[in-house]
């Protein structure tokens, strides 16, 4: 894909292309942190868009944290890849960011009797995403990502919709793995009641 | 944790997070035996497998969407931008910092007077109040919305006082790893001379869209600073209650339990302590929870289920994390004995434990319960007998800065200063 600036998109996980980049970036290039952000900005909004669940936040969000980065990236030492980095940042973002909309304290998980809520579908469920367009389906889906409780949301987005691995999500979000396992398992049950509750 | 090895597996429920794990195709071999033996045999099992599967397909078939036009160019206009001078950076920063530990203070003093005005048997919520005020913060940090300069500020805890310390540290750009030059941050916020806010900033917090990236950038930071929390003195004065108020009716609402709090702080020094306290932490998590460490807000005083929450911010190249963890005294007085090594810091895990402004909180809120009402000291002791949760609030300072800003902070060697 070319983009406006008309440098060519490359993979996310270009690795070594994002190292140097880094490297000059860094050193004061400013043409090359112009390609760091050519290269990684659609993933970045997407994946804003999906946590905080608006366009136009998500862009903020996204100039917000290239911004960061630009700021931090003396500090990056390569001890993960350029787009995890990224991502972590894009992910305090979007956590400051709803924080800033809503209270801290979550009582999703619960019912109004006190009990713990375990997620179940209303009904049968199998099909639920079957027939739907890609446009109804972005539509419903990110509706029911807004529902979902923020932690549980950005490991479902990391994992099903970005294809992070679970070790790259325990990097982003600064989370053991096994918090990993469980919230997606969660995540992914709670988005399921969700839907089948449309 | 190799769970095929374990001599009799747990049962499968449709909330085993094999499930999951399964799907992902992350099993070993006698793991997912196991699993696929269960979805067999259980129907019910098969449908949440069935669902689960259709909705990872799903969320994978979604695209990106379209890339914005001009997005690059506005990223690199921003970036483009005058950085903020040294002073009035580092006085945005301390005046941040100064009014969440205004509100967080506040809080605390009225949490007294809210216990007294509800007379409820479970009003004291030092979590809550913790809670409220980092809250508070929040909403403080949101009207100040500092930018950040070219120079960053690390803050450091101030382990003798209720202050912080703050330091200059070089641009990143230039310098490396340079070691920064400590000051008092009360001293560095004396030179500043920021005065009244900047209306970018002031719309943020009346709630409107937020400002551009750049528009914001392009303002003064010393004019973006919110008349209300300039001095110490002047800070607003409602927000703290207006937070107490909704926690109280949150908390009402959902029943949540007192518990006893302590705080820490908890230094950090690269990846090997944070694989540490990752484990510690996790163990905390998983304390008594059979869903390996998903946290429910409490229903009653008897459950003993994990409930974490954290707040990231950043500032400069150095981090900050509070963790908060509901959890079992017996969890939580592990995790202590772990993290509180000797002062030299040079056990395995190189972490260390550091009473924070109020060390043994939990003692002392017996102690100042007690001057106030007997019957309070009773009910946490009590609390404690009957192995009720307490909460401990962790703060994760994570950077190498602040050890080099404060040297009489025990633990870094010269070699790492030099580092």
């Amino acid at each position: 894909m070319v983009s406006d600036t008309g440098l060519r998109q490359a993979p996310p996980d270009d690795v070594v292309a994002d190292h140097a980049l880094v490297e000059r970036a860094a050193g004061g290039d400013r043409e090359a942190f112009a390609a760091l952000v050519e290269r990684h900005h659609g993933r970045i909004i997407a994946l804003l868009e999906r946590l905080c669940g608006c366009a136009d936040q998500a862009r903020d969000l996204a100039q917000e944290t290239f911004i960061s980065a630009f700021r931090h990236l003396g500090g990056f030492r390569h001890e993960s890849r350029f787009s995890t980095w990224l991502h972590s940042i894009a992910c305090n973002h979007a956590a400051a960011a709803a924080r800033r909309r809503r209270p801290t304290v979550s009582l999703d998980a619960t019912d109004p009797d006190g009990t713990t809520r375990i997620p179940e579908p209303a009904a049968r469920t199998a099909d639920v995403t079957v027939g739907l367009e890609q446009a109804e389906l972005r539509s419903r889906v990110n509706a029911a990502l807004a529902r979902l409780d923020e932690r549980y949301r950005q490991v479902v987005v990391l994992s099903d919709m970005h294809g992070s691995t679970y070790e790259e999500i325990a990097e982003t979000l600064a989370i053991p793995i096994g918090t990993v396992r469980s919230r997606l398992h969660r995540g992914r049950l709670e988005l399921r009641s969700l839907l089948a509750a449309e | 944790m190799n769970r095929s090895a374990q001599d009799s597996p747990a049962p499968v429920t449709p909330d085993d997070p094999r499930i999951s794990e399964w799907i992902d195709g992350r099993l070993d071999d006698r793991a997912a035996a196991e699993i696929e033996r269960a979805v067999r045999d259980s129907p019910t099992l098969a449908r949440v497998v069935d669902d689960l599967r259709a909705l990872k397909a799903a969320l994978g078939r979604i695209d990106d969407g379209p890339v914005p036009a001009g997005f690059v160019q506005g990223v690199m206009d921003a970036i483009a931008l005058p950085p903020a001078s040294d002073d009035a950076a580092v006085a945005l920063e301390w005046r941040r910092l100064e009014a969440e530990r205004i509100a967080e203070e506040r809080e605390e003093a009225h949490e007294d007077e809210v216990e007294a005005v509800t007379h409820r048997p479970h009003t004291r919520w030092p979590w809550l109040a913790l809670a409220g005020a980092l809250a508070a913060g929040v909403l403080v940090a949101v009207v100040l919305n500092p930018p950040r300069s070219g120079r960053e500020v690390a803050v450091a805890p101030n382990r003798e006082g209720d202050a912080l310390a703050i330091s200059r540290v070089p641009s990143p750009e230039r310098t490396g790893n340079s070691v920064p030059v400590a000051a008092d941050f009360k001293e560095q916020a004396a030179s500043a001379t920021p005065t009244g806010p900047a209306e970018p900033v002031a719309a943020a917090a009346a709630g409107d869209k937020a400002p551009a990236v750049a528009e914001a950038l392009a303002a003064k930071p010393a004019e973006d600073m919110p008349s209300e929390v300039a001095p110490p003195a002047a800070a607003a004065p409602s927000a703290p209650e207006a937070m107490a108020a909704g926690l109280r009716k949150m908390s009402a609402d959902a029943g949540l339990v007192e518990a006893a709090t302590e705080e820490i702080d908890v230094a950090v020094n690269g990846p090997e302590d944070r694989a540490v306290l990752d484990e510690l932490i996790a163990a905390l998590e998983n304390d008594a929870s059979a869903t390996e460490g998903e946290y429910e807000p409490l229903r009653d005083d008897e459950k003993r289920e994990a409930d974490v929450s954290a707040r990231d911010t950043e500032l400069g190249t150095m981090k900050m994390k509070w963790i908060s963890v509901l959890a079992s005294p017996e969890a939580i007085d592990a995790f202590l004995a772990a993290v509180e090594r000797p002062a030299d810091g040079r056990g395995p895990a190189r972490l260390r434990g550091v009473p924070r402004t109020r060390p043994q909180l939990a003692d002392r809120q017996v102690e100042e319960a007690a001057a106030k009402a007997e019957a309070k000291p009773e009910r946490a002791r009590a609390a404690a007998r009957e192995g009720r949760p307490r909460r401990l609030v962790i703060r994760v300072v994570e950077g190498d800065e602040p050890k080099a800003a404060r040297p009489s902070d025990p633990g870094p060697s010269p070699g790492e200063l030099e580092e």
